[in-house]
């Protein structure tokens, strides 16, 4: 068995001009040889700094005082050599964000490559041969390249000997993920430490990738440590985890006693404002231990009026409950809100076979020679949405929900289909009324970067109304009457979003969808940038708002967890399409389309009874390209449910069980299913006889064919 | 490959054409008759009107704009770019002797401050805020303020007068080029060595010299294999587009170090007001920078595999 990481009273201080911060301030935990330990904290914990400093890679910041241990030997103090060496063959660390991390200008395969030359002899690295070795787009000697391949193929890219003279650009994020992993395995690492290395990736490729790592680690007793946000991703995956808040660590203990008997109260909080271990559209807990008057507060939200402690929290406040809802006597008189008064029976928004496409080229020759292909994104939707409901959106990424919803707000022009509001024909924005436009408010990803940084919180929620012709006054009452609304006190107008938490800045942004009332709001993955005790706020404030002025939602995630606490009814996508559409508690409980099903499966931490052990490998490959999708069902390729029928019939979206699937065995997999996998032939030709039987996907055909 | 060749000899038949028409007006527009100037220079007296209109007659100048520029334009296409005023020798002929002359310094002086720029700026960034990089910072700042000519004198003085190194004037062998490829060089030298700094601080942070880091890699390698060729990106097309100052700046070292070339002819050739002359030389200027931009474009392919291959997802 390999070394033992020992961290032991670390503090690590960053210096700027104005203040200096102890980003980690006395973190002591034991990495025991081939064990996979989890550090989990929100943004600001100091759980990345830690695990920098492992392989001593912490500037800016500077190591003050503890020690780090590996195999003995003190790292705090290792020599560029030494560390050189440690990094070359026994620490290997993988980092966040796929698409930075790689290097753009080198292939992956050289990439690898230089990893294991360095492996081989960490203190040699000759500088002219190693300049030269960059140059060539391909690698050249025979043996390497049979190495490099050998590790690509273990971290699983598939058609590794095509891909490794590709760039990384030319990779989607999991596979450089992969690569990455490569990067790290090519230096045979007794020890792994991965910082959030799913995080920017769809869930059902994080769910691959995890579920390699689990088997390196058996297969190879390579120690991981694995830093996340996510307690369902570290709780899934390790045997020890250490929870760290503020820089040191609150909670150390094995996986499943801090899972299910936290000893700590701000790991308890943290686990109960996950949004799948609560009840559908209640109210979430949120995580604000200790309470933020104790100690400076660094990067978390400061507490705010009117956010109170919105459960039985008694043991983490120490006895000051504030119990209630928030139907405080301000929130009573906004419930005659305006937006109730504008209530219409019908739906508000409908979509009707929507489509779009985007030019591949912007080219004015190929324009001008006609060669002027488009690439679907969205491709035949039908949506609608009434007062006061959520539809959550959900699917992987690049499979068209954004693109839906930059349609339904007239951002991006619809190539064929129609888009009603209020049952009245609506194009893209400059076509749109005042009103319309007023009607239907956005919500970005991203709060920090969807605020101008040079504008005010005023200013910013200013523009809208400034556009719509409001006079200062009106404007000034407005800005105060929605920061109300979203729990930010009047004075924030005046501050710029720099001096707001990524919260804040999320409820500024929401303040200004709401500026002139809309009946719609769409949200973008409003809370995928965000920690999970800021989510369980910001989820909160979303169902209290929809509450009191009866708005209607539409809601892109790529969390089902989130969705499922959020939504009524919840629309697959997947290659554009809609694959099922339904009431969220059947379409998330019993899924009529595989692909909800594996969407299902790769939420980690989830070991609920509807999940099944699909091999995620195979589910995870990447999905088609929209430029040419598969023949028959966009799906097959990656079902696993799939007959030879799917690779031919396109099938239709038909009423199932409630709500509307496209599969031609929607439903019917589920119990097929059990006995394929019992590995029962005849079960696979039942099936072909069941689907000869049934008419509409012939009739789909035909009518395909027929165009 | 063939259609992005056939693209950019389109873009470049254009941007010719447009530099013509442009230069072709403004000479007609400068005050003065070319015709007067000429017989007088020629005759050393006053010349007859009689004289001076059978000059115009000669050389198509009594015809309105549009005619003189057609006429010159189609005899153009046809490689012919009009014989001098004074000598009568082809323009064409006079330009073929003095280009190589003025490439060859502008090469060498890109690669002065090339060779200059971009250690220094690498060693800026790699120690910033230190002496090193306050240094090198001032020596730029410096080196930007300089007027050329003024470097140009001296060096002379330094070089050539006092120390006795290098030759004065002229041009030919190799310590001719010396002096005036570092006169011309050191100005650009300042611009990119800025440019080299701030473009590798941006990229010393990014994540994957971290992750070059982590795996290992000497220092030194971070720097110079992971960094500095993402570094490169940005430099390499304002280098491109400083190629323009290197023929401009050419063109007063040219006449300081007195040097046959292209700034010499052009100069020789805007006081004698020989059009043809002025002319030509602005047009192959134009076509050389031109075709220096498109190399940019195809270094830019060789830096950095993201551009122009977007399409093709492995």
């Amino acid at each position: 068995m390999g070394p033992e990481l020992v961290v032991d009273d670390l503090r690590v201080r960053f210096r700027t001009r104005s203040e200096t911060v102890d980003a980690v301030d006395g973190a002591s935990f034991t990495v025991e040889p081939g064990a996979i330990v989890g550090l989990v904290g929100e943004s600001g914990s100091g759980k990345s700094v830690t695990a920098r400093s492992i392989v001593r890679l912490e500037s800016p910041g500077e190591i003050v005082d503890g020690s780090i241990k590996f195999d003995g030997r003190e790292l705090t103090s290792a020599d560029d050599r030494t560390l050189r060496r440690l990094r070359g063959r026994e620490l290997a660390m993988v980092f966040q964000d796929p698409s930075t991390t790689l290097n753009p200008v080198y292939t992956v395969g050289e990439q690898i490559a230089e990893a294991i030359r360095i492996r081989e002899n960490p203190g040699r690295q000759p500088f002219l041969a190693e300049l030269a070795a960059g140059v060539s787009s391909r690698l050249r000697t025979r043996r390497r390249r049979s190495e490099v391949l050998e590790l690509m193929e273990t971290v699983g890219i598939p058609q590794a000997d095509e891909r490794i003279d590709a760039y990384p650009h030319q990779f989607s994020g999991g596979m450089c993920q992969r690569v990455a992993l490569a990067m790290a395995l090519a230096r045979r690492p007794s020890l792994l430490i991965a910082d959030e290395p799913t995080t920017a990736l769809d869930t059902t490729t994080q769910a691959a990738i995890l579920d390699r790592l689990a088997r390196l680690n058996a297969e190879r007793g390579m120690g991981i440590l694995l830093i996340s946000h996510d307690l369902g991703v570290v709780s899934e995956l390790c045997d020890r985890v250490v929870v760290m808040y503020d820089g040191t660590v609150v909670e150390y203990g094995p996986a499943e006693s801090v899972r299910s008997d936290p000893e700590h109260p701000y790991t308890k909080a943290l686990l109960d404002c996950l949004p799948h271990r609560s009840e559908p559209r209640s109210r979430l807990p949120t995580a604000d231990w200790p309470p933020a008057d104790d100690r400076p507060s660094r990067s978390d939200e400061p507490p705010l009026q009117g956010t109170v402690l919105e459960t039985d929290r008694t043991a983490v406040d120490g006895g000051t409950t504030a119990t209630g809802e928030r139907g405080s006597p301000r929130r009573d008189a906004e419930t005659a809100a305006p937006g109730s008064d504008r209530r219409v029976d019908g739906p508000i928004v409908e979509l009707e076979d929507v489509a779009a496409s985007f030019r591949q080229s912007d080219a004015l020759v190929d324009r001008l020679l006609g060669r002027d292909e488009r690439v679907p994104a969205v491709n035949g939707v039908s949506l609608s949405l009434r007062a006061g409901e959520t539809v959550g959106l959900v699917g992987e990424s690049g499979c068209g929900k954004s693109t839906l919803v930059r349609l339904t707000a007239g951002l991006e022009e619809t190539t064929a289909g129609e888009i009603r509001l209020r049952g009245e024909r609506i194009g893209d924005a400059d076509s749109r009324t005042d009103d319309q436009l007023a009607d239907v408010g956005v919500v970005f990803q991203n709060p920090t970067t969807s605020l101008n940084p040079k504008r005010t919180v005023g200013q910013t929620i200013a523009e809208p109304l400034f556009e719509a012709g409001w006079d200062e006054s009106r404007r000034e009452d407005r800005i105060e009457e929605v920061l109300s609304l979203v729990d930010l006190p009047a004075a924030y107008a005046g501050r710029y979003p720099r001096q707001l938490s990524g919260g804040q800045c999320q409820r500024v942004a929401i303040a200004r969808a709401l500026a002139l009332e809309p009946s719609v709001v769409l949200l973008d993955e409003p809370t995928a940038a965000l920690d999970v005790s800021t989510q369980a706020r910001i989820l909160n404030l979303l169902a209290d708002l929809q509450a009191d002025l009866d708005l209607a939602y539409l809601f892109v995630s790529h969390d089902l967890a989130v969705v499922r606490h959020i939504a009524d009814r919840v629309a697959v996508m997947y290659l554009g399409q809609f694959v099922e559409v339904g009431p969220t508690n059947r379409v998330l409980s019993a899924p009529t389309h595989p692909y909800t099903q594996t969407l299902l499966d790769a939420i980690p931490g989830n070991e609920a009874e509807e999940c099944r052990q699909w091999d995620r490998e195979a589910l995870a490959g990447e999905p088609p390209s929209p430029t040419s999708p598969p023949d028959g069902c966009a799906f097959h390729p990656r079902c696993p449910v799939a007959s030879e029928d799917c690779t031919r019939v396109e099938p239709p979206l038909e009423a199932v069980d409630g709500g509307r699937t496209r599969c031609l065995y929607a439903g019917e997999w589920r119990s097929d299913d059990s006995q394929r996998s019992a590995g029962d032939a005849d079960a696979t030709e039942t099936q072909l006889i069941t689907n000869s039987e049934r008419t509409e996907p012939g009739v789909a055909r035909t009518g395909r064919d027929g165009r | 490959m063939i259609r992005a060749l056939v693209e950019r000899l389109g873009s470049l038949t254009a941007v010719l054409f447009g530099v013509s028409l442009v230069s072709y007006g403004f000479v007609s527009l400068t005050p003065g008759d070319p015709a007067y100037t000429i017989l007088r220079a020629q005759r050393q007296s006053p010349p007859s009107d009689a004289e001076v209109a059978a000059f115009r007659a000669e050389h198509g100048l009594d015809e309105p704009f549009v005619v003189q520029y057609v006429s010159w334009l189609s005899e153009a296409l046809r490689g012919d770019l009009g014989t001098s005023y004074y000598t009568s020798e082809p323009v064409t002929t006079l330009l073929l002797e003095s280009l190589p002359n003025t490439l060859e310094l502008a090469v060498a002086a890109m690669a002065v401050s090339l060779l200059l720029a971009v250690p220094t700026g690498v060693a800026s960034a790699v120690h910033r805020d230190t002496w090193i990089d306050r240094t090198s910072q001032l020596v730029a700042l410096l080196g930007v303020s300089m007027p050329n000519f003024w470097l140009g004198y001296l060096l002379i003085l330094v070089c050539s007068l006092w120390l006795g190194l290098t030759p004065a004037a002229g041009s030919g062998t190799l310590g001719h080029l010396i002096l005036p490829a570092i006169t011309l060089g050191t100005g650009l030298a300042a611009v990119v060595t800025r440019l080299v700094r701030t473009s590798m601080l941006e990229v010393l942070e990014a994540e994957y010299v971290r992750t070059a880091r982590s795996k290992g890699v000497r220092e030194r390698l971070v720097v110079y294999k992971h960094a500095l060729r993402n570094a490169l990106v940005p430099v390499v097309t304002i280098v491109g587009l400083q190629f323009g100052f290197v023929l401009n700046g050419a063109v007063i070292v040219e006449v300081v170090f007195q040097r046959p070339g292209l700034g010499t002819l052009l100069v020789d050739a805007v006081f004698a007001r020989d059009y043809p002359i002025v002319q030509g030389v602005v047009l192959v200027t134009a076509f050389v920078f031109v075709v220096t931009n498109q190399l940019v474009d195809l270094a830019y392919v060789a830096l950095d595999p993201r551009v122009d291959r977007g399409g093709d997802r492995a």
